[in-house]
């Protein structure tokens, strides 16, 4: 670990009590800059060229004092890649001197030792290497021939460096049956978490609804990941769920928990813009980084103070309270808790919040009654980042057929044209 | 306020008005303290005035007492995390596990208290118990109050 990284080490950064904690931007991810080696087919920002008015690194700076004032525990860097932004290596300096804790996630292609190193002496400590699936099916998702190389070698320069390594995955219908061999060559790489999510139809993956999970998927999905967290704690390595992933059924405090053995914790509501904050990369703010621009972008820091946005932005705000919940989840008996579960998951499908079907109890309930929900596009996505399509539910015998199941494609749907945003909100 | 199913471990929400019945099997969990929800990071005893009678609750109303009681200065602590991938907490343990004298899995700079399992850097430290377990100075997390 760099020196930086002991001059300022940061206390209890990660676990943070969620009901007496006062609402501030604990957890941030920063999208440093939209320009991208990679054109993922899953990416909810659509990720690839720069924006056209991206932060410089004076600005990037100065967001860093705002962060530190404002009580930010740790950062985590994303892009597109966020070792594209000429400030990336001084806004990890910075974000250290504060005492804040820098991590990053990336796709890894451009992480060379020479990069690792520089990481490391600005005293950047942990990085998330983003593996989808073995190599075939990651190269794929990914659309392009070495990316899994790529990743592996990152996350083996990353440790050679004394940075903590980490990986996530984004599972779909494409990866799906990989989950088990993936762990196994991420545990060989010597990773020390997993961090594991569902595609969400956010961006180009709206495109591609063929490759998203139904909700009956959850009913294999989750239990094989609890599966894999208890193998994993005999390995060492901590198994995390994504906040879309979920929520309660019986593997619920096992799934949430540290410790899949004490299985004491569970899924507390969306935290967005109570206890996490999202930077898109010209200054744009949200409550959470994969909260669709359209509709919850609070305020621009070359506008206004990052205070009087978290304070006053009405955008901000909406998890602070409790949501206006439809649908199944409105007569949920775990509604009060789940609060429709994530929310711009919830928002991707119907645009807005409050109905999630992308839930595990609620696919264990549906199926006792012989039923589950298919989830049907309706309306294409725009093209934008962080734009969503629409869908609609059609409940269906639970053994009805599924002509999609074993097609593992990457079709592609036509878009609409674009048109003026408008928030659904006032709609 | 959640309790934990004894038939098939899943939560079981608690409500005023209604005795529980846990959503997943339908059945009603008795009041057992060890169904309580309860912290990860440090064990609680309960005081001695909340120690629940052993006893099946014919009210959603009592049994709220009952699992209040339970509960009493326990909070609920999660790990923080939205979906980017990070969701690591530097151990200090990887290069030689030996070093672990209290076996918290924390060692070096992310253990303020080698010698007590309940205190490390990276604890919940749950405001309100009178101890700091994650050694930033203060009971709760330093700069949270308000």
């Amino acid at each position: 670990m760099s020196d930086a990284g002991a001059a300022a080490r940061p206390r209890g950064t990660r676990r943070l009590d969620v009901l007496r904690t006062r609402p501030h931007p604990a957890y941030v991810v920063w999208e440093l800059t939209l320009a991208c080696d990679h054109a993922c087919r899953h990416c909810g920002s659509r990720a690839g060229e720069a924006r056209s008015n991206e932060l410089t690194t004076d600005e990037a700076l100065d967001v860093v004092q705002q962060l530190a004032a404002m009580g930010t525990r740790e950062v985590v860097l994303i892009g597109g890649e966020a070792y594209l932004h000429d400030g990336f290596l001084h806004v990890i300096r910075a974000l250290r001197a504060e005492g804040i804790q820098a991590s990053m996630t990336t796709g890894g292609l451009g992480v060379t030792a020479e990069l690792a190193r520089a990481m490391a002496d600005a005293g950047l400590q942990l990085t998330s290497v983003s593996v989808d699936g073995l190599e075939a099916t990651h190269d794929r998702q990914r659309a392009r021939t070495g990316s899994f190389r790529g990743a592996l070698a990152a996350l083996g320069h990353l440790r050679e460096a004394g940075i903590a390594i980490a990986s996530n995955v984004n599972v779909n219908r494409l990866n799906l049956g990989e989950l088990e061999g993936l762990y196994e060559v991420l545990r060989d790489a010597g990773i020390r978490a997993w961090q594991v999510q569902i595609t969400t139809p956010l961006g180009r993956a709206a495109d591609r609804p063929e490759m998203l999970l139904q909700p009956w998927d959850l009913l294999e999905l989750i239990p094989r990941v609890v599966a894999l967290k208890r193998r994993a704690k005999a390995d060492g390595i901590r198994v995390w769920p994504g906040n879309n992933l979920g929520y309660f059924g019986p593997e619920e405090g096992a799934l949430r928990s540290a410790d899949p053995d004490d299985a004491s914790e569970h899924w507390r509501g969306c935290q967005a813009g109570k206890l996490v904050l999202g930077i898109e990369s010209d200054g744009a703010v949200k409550g959470c980084p994969s909260l669709q621009t359209a509709s919850y972008v609070g305020g621009h820091l070359r506008d206004r103070s990052l205070a009087s946005i978290w304070d006053e932005a009405p955008e901000l705000a909406f998890a602070r309270k409790p949501r206006e919940l439809w649908g199944y989840c409105a007569e949920c008996a775990y509604a009060e808790t789940c609060q429709g579960g994530c929310s711009f998951t919830a928002h991707s499908l119907f645009g807005r919040p409050g109905n999630n079907p992308l839930c595990h109890h609620r696919a264990r309930v549906l199926r006792r009654q012989g039923l589950r929900e298919r989830l049907v596009p309706t309306e294409a996505a725009e093209g934008r980042p962080f734009d969503h399509g629409l869908y609609r539910i059609e409940l269906e015998p639970f053994d009805a057929p599924d002509p999609i199941a074993e097609a593992r494609e990457l079709v592609k749907i036509g878009r609409k044209p674009k048109r003026a945003e408008k928030a659904w909100r006032t709609a | 306020m959640m309790i934990r199913c004894p038939h098939c471990s899943s939560f079981v929400p608690v409500r005023e008005d209604a005795a529980p019945t846990c959503p997943e099997c339908g059945k009603a969990p008795s009041v057992d303290t060890t169904n309580a929800e309860r912290p990860s990071a440090k064990r609680v005893e309960p005081k001695p005035e909340a120690t629940p009678r052993r006893t099946q609750s014919k009210t959603g109303a009592s049994f709220v007492r009952h699992a209040k009681n339970v509960a009493l200065g326990v909070s609920t602590v999660v790990t923080l995390m939205a979906c980017y991938g990070v969701a690591y907490e530097p151990l200090g343990c990887e290069d030689d596990p030996s070093e672990d004298l209290d076996g918290d899995g924390y060692c070096r700079e992310y253990d303020c208290a080698e010698g007590d399992p309940a205190i490390h850097d990276f604890a919940a430290d749950p405001e309100g118990d009178g101890i700091d377990t994650n050694c930033d100075g203060v009971d709760g997390i330093a700069g949270d109050a308000g």
